[in-house]
């Protein structure tokens, strides 16, 4: 029992850090925002540790399941929150407000995250999922200018209330149909029911629609866009970065191991999502001069991007779409570290027209913007080429030339916009004075540099080692 | 260049006067002893091609450099003493080196050496020229004709794989568009030497100095063309439409030549329609005709260049008055002059005499030219020397006649010409005679009633004519090709269709996205409907 | 992922370096700024050095790639980077560091130094990879790399219209840059494999295949020459640009459309291929003409420049397609000329221009107060109209020679817009130096200084050995 129970026990040092951040607000005077970082921080390192020592371990192999696919998910999500605290942790200084109820949020979502990728069992799944985003809607109330009727915080309540509830649904029309949530005996279930079967396939389109939800493809996309907006920035980052691989490594989950018979009759649905999700997101950034938003439709193309290599669920197209991820939320921490970089008379600068000619004040933030820009083209020699090229070639593989032709238009459409950043950073006059940047976030983005530098000039870690890892969720 | 100041000018252009007396000393021995060296530079070796600088020489070849060694030799002497040139040493400079090129030009047997060093030449004649207008002509019609040339001579190594003059001569008897080859040798040549339709260029010499005038006339591109002439004239002779074309240039250019020297008011133009004369009379005469090469033609070139200083020495005489209408009645006050100039006049007559003697073909063009000179001169001696005067106070005042340095180089050089040539016969005095009564009876005084006709003085005629048949039409066709298919089709139509496809996706992704309650129910209906219009239910 | 680094890869990395160095280098007042300036100059000198060395290595009798390098780069899918030279490949890249060279001194004199050698060391670098490439992934990563810091030049320093030379550039290049990258995915699963380049012009493709390789090998690589319909980006680019480096460099694209053409193109005609070929040619020489053209009748001295940088470009590509060996070592030795020469007469023109916007002057006659430059202006614009001062004398006869014997019309079309550029030139030329428009009353511009002068000669003799033999360095 015990030894069943210590699986758990990364999720449980996650959990453990909340009291004692507590007690640490109740009884220390001196608590800086600095203070919980370095709480999170151990107890992410502690997580982290156990993570790997038992990366193959199951306690309730039933509900949840530890294995080299999962705990590949687990450490890059880790490795990615510990930066990301790292980095909050320095807006939090700046503004001189309290981060306890940042880092405490983030460290029960990544909890939750940690169990939906490694659940194995619908309705844990959907517990997870529902305290992750409860979490999101907490953060969000993070706002110091929150406003208890603030339109966005209760349309984002009542949609992950309403899609909770579609989520709830759909396990209860499975659960009707199969007679249980577990994954296996879905997945047997499903391969011997009628095709037809309306519940079951109502069932999984419900769940599949919470999972595109999640995911921010159009035109579920209105939630994450308003939500990066209005969010402080260190949530905004948060939300981009984190949640995504969990929600990732569950959609695959999900369809290779529970609905694969019946997923096909939603691939055409899934491509028009993905199409859609390309054609917005670009458009999108065509026209936004919110930094925030205008990254925010970033996300949604690349999402677009990732689903349409993800589109058969194939070994190959899972593989690519892991390695496009991967490339993405490089390339996005590196552009939120700069975020955080830039800065007017102590307010960080958020609309596009504000940071022009930052070039010449902040040359290097500004390089490393644009690196990142042209990474997220997917141009050579940046990273973003590796998953530009394996997304396209597992399509080629695939035959599906429409799909590549409609990537290739939606790429050079979004490569536009990107270069609408690059003309502001660059081709312009400055607009405004520009504060002197932390040195940290100097060295975050120098550190991001090198993994990007490592990773395409060494790229078999990224392309043939985690391909191992992840082909063990077949 | 190196000796670029003024003060070593005159002694730089003495020096290379030196130097290129010993030179035409050394080529008139080894004309008259028939004497030949081979030397051969390779310069590079192709896999298909290779390139050699032949300075092999024979007898023919300093026969064909002979006359025009003479008038470089008189040409630096002449830049010498002008009292008009400023920039000597550089001048003199340019000459030799245009005529090292000329040379090399006359020995070459190598069809890219021949389009080089013809090109060469035309750079020099460039510097030469050190006004705008006539450099802004001579630039068109020479690059032109290179273009020409270097079409030409590509065809040919096309169809033969051989630079050797020898494949032109195979391809004008052999190959696929022979006519089209001699048509643009023929075509660069008569730019080169300004016949008829193409003698703008020539004419545009009038804005320079006297000296420099005839110089580019006799020794530089004009000289290429005669040079190039008689490398290419197996060709003319072989394609019928050449002969023609050549007859057709040759016949009117000496028509403009004869007409021109009567007509024009200003000296130099009266020179430069000589030369033109001079030009379409050797086109006409040896252009088709192989057997007749340049050598037997060296003293007539010589002479026509005494001519056209004779002509310098008029201008100089009258302080520098350009207009013969402005001149006459000196006769008294210019004994020394008319005496050159009458000189001159015998020998040349005494020149065409022996030539029209020896002459197997082409008698028509020396009669024609024979005919031209004996009707030009009394006429010009009339207008300059008899008549009423027409000078101003300050040119009558100030007339004299050509120093030493003028007179005894023009005297040595007619005399010898006279004693060299050898040829006394009763037509040459009777042409004298025909002279002196032409020059008493004056029958064409009514011509000068022309240089009062602005019309025709400073009429540009031709410059007109290209500019509304050649220059107008490209200039509106490249301004209508520029609006429609650059801007209206590219421009206008498809890079703003784009940006306009993209700013309408902007404005749609913009109106899906208004943060109401309304527009996130509609959208997560659309997505569920969406989701579930495309599920394939399979049966 | 390099197992062995060898001289190809360091003239590749040379530049890089110098680029990281430029980068983090000060700008220093008491310098005058030119620490990134003098990285540059000394990076590029010594990749000559480099080159001159790859050079003795060459067995200049040999054809095909030699001195091979392969690195390990990916494993899934497995691509490995080839790296290869031959004569061609190898003048073009000491051309395009002497352009880039000249290119550097021709900005000497600005205050903003830095970005433009950063960004102009990465390209050079780039684009000297994109023609060592051996295999179709690094020309591809190559090709489309490139356009990246020339997006940063042409907007940092392209003048009053950037923002619509920029969209063009960007709309054009990057079109074409996917399309090859579909192309090359295609191929690679075609071949299940890395494909060498020159594997690929002998490859057996079916019918649908082939089609869509020559499309997208037609669309790629002639959306960066300047052929209707793609010529509009480069000209409204070089008619805005004052700069000689960013001039340069962006003249210098073309040619590696003309160089992916020279590798890509099918060995064997057949019918779809002879079609696409009939079709290019009828464009290229309406485009070709229809450009000289209009260089002839336009005022603007930029735009005349660019019609000749064109009309040389087109008449390359038109000897590229009969596929002839000897026809494409000949492009390269014109080529050598050709660049060098396009690079020192947008040098001296934008000294011109710089000197005459400041003392507002009108250009007629400009060049009559200063020797130095007309003499040096003078001199490149004959060597430009083929004049034989340089290779592009004999080199561009052999070309237009080769023209002729596939199509006789063709080639004298050649001749007539080669004609018509020249004339342009020239014309500009003695616009220039025409002393009597000089308006006497107003101040003259400077001469180039001396040691500048000195440059430039030893430019023009680099050019007059280029005309007497194209690889006199080899016989030092």
């Amino acid at each position: 029992m015990s030894q069943r129970i210590l699986t758990f026990l990364p999720e449980f040092l996650l959990l453990v850090a909340l009291p004692i951040m507590y007690m640490v607000q109740r009884y220390r005077a001196s608590a800086t925002p600095k203070t919980y970082f370095t709480l999170s921080r151990y107890f992410l390192l502690a997580c982290l540790i156990f993570t790997i020592v038992l990366y193959n371990k199951s306690g309730y192999p039933e509900y949840y399941e530890n294995s080299l696919y999962t705990s590949l998910f687990k450490v890059i999500i880790y490795l990615l929150a510990w930066l990301w605290f790292a980095l909050s942790c320095k807006w939090f200084l700046v503004e001189d407000r309290n981060s306890l109820g940042f880092y405490a949020l983030c460290l029960v979502s990544l909890a939750a995250v940690s169990v939906m990728i490694s659940s194995l069992n619908l309705g844990v799944m959907a517990a997870a999922w529902f305290i992750i985003n409860l979490c999101n809607y907490f953060l969000l109330r993070l706002n110091p200018e929150h406003d208890e009727n603030s339109f966005v915080e209760k349309s984002y309540l009542i949609s992950i209330v309403f899609f909770g509830l579609l989520f709830v649904l759909g396990c209860w029309l499975i659960w009707q149909s199969c007679g249980s949530l577990d994954y296996g005996n879905v997945q047997l279930s499903l391969q011997h029911l009628n095709h037809a079967d309306a519940k079951s396939l109502i069932g999984v389109g419900l769940v599949l629609a919470v999972m595109l939800f999640s995911l921010s493809l159009a035109p579920f996309h209105f939630w994450y866009l308003d939500f990066v907006k209005t969010a402080i920035l260190p949530v905004s980052g948060w939300v981009t970065l984190i949640p995504i691989f969990a929600y990732f490594a569950s959609l695959v989950d999900l369809v290779v191991n529970m609905f694969w018979s019946v997923y096909p009759q939603f691939q055409v649905g899934m491509i028009a999502f993905a199409l859609l999700s390309l054609l917005i997101g670009a458009a999108g950034v065509n026209g936004e001069d919110n930094l925030r938003c205008y990254f925010g439709f970033s996300t949604v193309f690349h999402m677009g991007f990732l689903l349409i290599s993800l589109i058969s669920f194939s070994a190959n197209s899972v593989f690519s779409s892991f390695v496009y991820l991967v490339v993405y939320v490089l390339s996005m921490s590196g552009v939120y570290t700069s975020l955080l970089g830039i800065k007017s008379k102590g307010i960080y600068l958020e609309t596009l027209s504000a940071i022009s000619g930052l070039s010449k004040p902040k040359p290097y933030i500004a390089a490393v913007l644009l690196l990142f820009m042209v990474s997220l083209i997917g141009s050579p020699p940046m990273l973003g080429f590796l998953g530009k090229l394996s997304v396209i070639n597992n399509l080629v593989l695939e035959q599906n030339y429409i799909l590549v032709a409609a990537v290739l238009a939606s790429l050079i459409l979004i490569s536009n916009g990107y270069l609408r950043l690059v003309k502001t950073l660059y081709f312009e006059e400055v607009s405004h004075p520009f504060d002197r940047t932390d040195k940290g976030i100097y060295i975050f983005m120098f550190a991001n540099l090198v993994v990007v530098v490592v990773s395409l000039l060494h790229p078999r870690l990224l392309m043939n080692d985690f391909e191992k890892m992840l082909i063990t969720v077949f | 260049m190196i000796f670029s100041r003024e003060r070593y000018s005159r002694f730089v252009s003495l020096l290379l006067l030196a130097l290129g007396g010993v030179l035409w000393f050394n080529f008139y021995e080894n004309w008259q002893f028939g004497t030949s060296h081979t030397s051969i530079f390779r310069i590079f070796e192709y896999e298909k091609l290779s390139l050699e600088i032949n300075l092999s020489s024979t007898a023919l070849i300093y026969g064909v450099v002979f006359p025009f060694l003479c008038m470089g030799i008189l040409s630096l002497y002449n830049t010498l003493t002008s009292v008009q040139e400023e920039q000597r040493g550089r001048l003199s400079g340019l000459l030799m080196l245009d005529l090292a090129f000329l040379v090399l030009l006359a020995c070459s047997t190598n069809l890219l050496i021949i389009l080089a060093c013809s090109s060469l030449m035309g750079v020099i004649g460039l510097f030469i020229v050190n006004k705008f207008e006539s450099k802004k002509t001579y630039i068109f019609y020479n690059l032109t004709s290179d273009m020409a040339l270097f079409t030409a001579f590509s065809i040919v190594y096309t169809a033969r794989q051989s630079v050797d003059l020898s494949a032109l001569n195979q391809y004008a008897a052999g190959g696929s568009a022979p006519q089209l080859v001699g048509v643009l040798i023929l075509l660069s040549l008569s730019l080169k030497a300004g016949l008829f339709l193409f003698h703008n260029q020539i004419f545009s010499y009038r804005h320079l100095s006297f000296n420099r005038m005839i110089l580019l006339n006799y020794c530089v591109v004009p000289a290429a063309s005669l040079i190039l002439l008689t490398k290419m004239s197996h060709v003319f002779a072989t394609l019928e439409v050449c002969r023609w074309l050549i007859y057709g240039l040759a016949g009117l250019s000496m028509l403009y030549g004869f007409l021109g020297a009567l007509v024009y008011d200003n000296m130099k133009e009266k020179a430069l329609s000589l030369n033109v004369l001079l030009w379409g009379f050797i086109y006409g005469y040896t252009g088709t005709n192989p057997q007749v090469s340049l050598e037997g033609l060296s003293g007539l070139l010589v002479l026509f260049y005494m001519f056209n200083w004779w002509l310098q020495l008029v201008v100089r005489s009258f302080s520098d008055e350009i207009y013969i209408s402005k001149m006459g009645g000196s006769w008294q006050r210019l004994p020394l002059l008319q005496l050159m100039g009458g000189l001159l006049s015998v020998v040349l007559l005494q020149q065409l005499s022996a030539l029209s003697e020896t002459a197997t073909s082409g008698q028509v063009w020396i009669w024609t030219l024979s005919g031209s000179i004996l009707i030009i001169v009394p006429y010009l001696f009339a207008q300059i020397f008899y008549g009423d005067n027409h000078c101003d106070e300050r040119v009558w005042a100030f007339l004299k006649n050509p120093g030493i340095l003028s007179w005894l180089p023009f005297f040595s050089i007619c005399l010898i010409m006279l004693s060299k040539c050898e040829y006394y016969s009763w037509s040459l005095g009777a042409a004298v005679l025909f002279m002196v009564v032409l020059l008493w009876l004056n029958p064409l005084r009514f011509v000068a009633e022309i240089y009062e006709k602005d019309e025709i003085q400073l009429a540009e005629f031709f410059e007109r004519a290209y500019e509304y048949i050649i220059v107008a039409p490209l200039n509106i066709l490249g301004r209508i090709l520029w609006l429609t298919v650059d801007f209206l089709l590219i421009e206008r139509t498809i890079v703003n269709s784009f940006s306009h496809l993209t700013e309408f996706l902007i404005r749609i992704s913009k109106k899906i996205h208004t943060p109401r309650p309304l527009e996130y129910i509609a959208m997560t209906i659309a997505g569920l409907l969406i989701l579930f219009f495309f599920m394939q239910v399979k049966p | 992922m390099i197992e062995s680094l060898s001289l190809l890869s360091v003239i590749i990395l040379l530049p890089f370096l110098g680029m990281l160095f430029a980068l983090s280098s000060k700008s220093d007042e008491s310098l005058g700024n030119r620490n990134a300036f003098n990285v540059a100059v000394f990076t590029v000198c010594a990749n000559l050095v480099l080159i001159l060395r790859i050079f003795y290595n060459l067995d200049i009798s040999k054809n095909g790639l030699q001195l091979v390098e392969r690195f390990n780069w990916l494993e899934n899918p497995k691509i490995d980077i080839i790296l290869g030279a031959d004569v061609f490949s190898v003048i073009i890249i000491m051309a395009v560091h002497l352009a880039f060279i000249i290119g550097l001194y021709g900005i000497k004199r600005q205050s903003r130094q830095k970005p433009l050698v950063v960004f102009g060391l990465l390209f050079l670098s780039l684009v000297t990879g994109f023609f060592l490439a051996a295999d179709i992934f690094s020309f591809y990563i190559f090709f489309e790399a490139m356009l990246f810091p020339l997006f940063m030049l042409i907007g940092i320093y392209g003048n009053i219209r950037r923002d619509g030379a920029i969209y063009r550039f960007f709309l054009y290049n990057f079109l074409g840059a996917a399309v090859l990258f579909l192309a090359v995915i295609i191929l690679y699963n075609l071949q299940e494999g890395q494909l060498e380049i020159s594997h690929f012009s002998s490859m057996k493709m079916n019918e649908k295949i082939e089609y869509f390789m020559l499309t997208s090998i037609f669309i790629s690589f002639l959306s960066r020459i300047p052929i209707w319909p793609f010529h509009y980006w480069i000209s409204s680019i070089s008619s805005n640009i004052r700069n000689p480096l960013v001039f340069i460099i962006t003249n210098i694209l073309p040619l590696t459309g003309i160089y992916g053409f020279m590798r890509f193109l099918p060995d064997g005609m057949d019918m779809l291929s002879i079609f696409y070929i009939s079709a290019l040619e009828i464009i290229a020489v309406i485009t070709m003409v229809f450009i000289a053209l209009i260089g002839f009748t336009n005022r603007d001295a930029q735009y005349k420049f660019f019609s000749y940088i064109t009309v040389y470009y087109i008449m390359y590509l038109l000897a590229l397609l009969n596929h002839d060996a000897f026809t494409e070592i000949n492009i390269a030795f014109s080529c050598f000329s050709y660049l060098i020469v396009i690079a020192a007469l947008e040098f001296l023109s934008d000294y011109l221009y710089f000197e005459q916007e400041e003392k507002g002057l009108n250009p007629d006659g400009i060049l009559c107060s200063v020797p130095r430059i007309s003499f040096a202006y003078s001199f490149f614009i004959l060597a430009a109209v083929g004049l034989p001062v340089s290779s592009l004398f004999v080199n561009n006869f052999l070309i237009v020679s080769n023209l002729m014997s596939k199509n006789l019309n063709i080639g004298l079309l050649v001749v007539v817009s080669l004609t018509l550029v020249s004339g342009a030139l020239l014309k500009n030329l003695y616009r220039l130096k025409d002393r009597e428009r000089l308006n006497p009353d107003k101040p003259c511009i400077i001469d180039i200084k001396r040691k500048t002068y000195g440059f430039l000669i030893v430019i023009m003799l680099i050019l007059l050995m280029s005309s007497f033999k194209p690889l006199w360095f080899l016989e030092m």
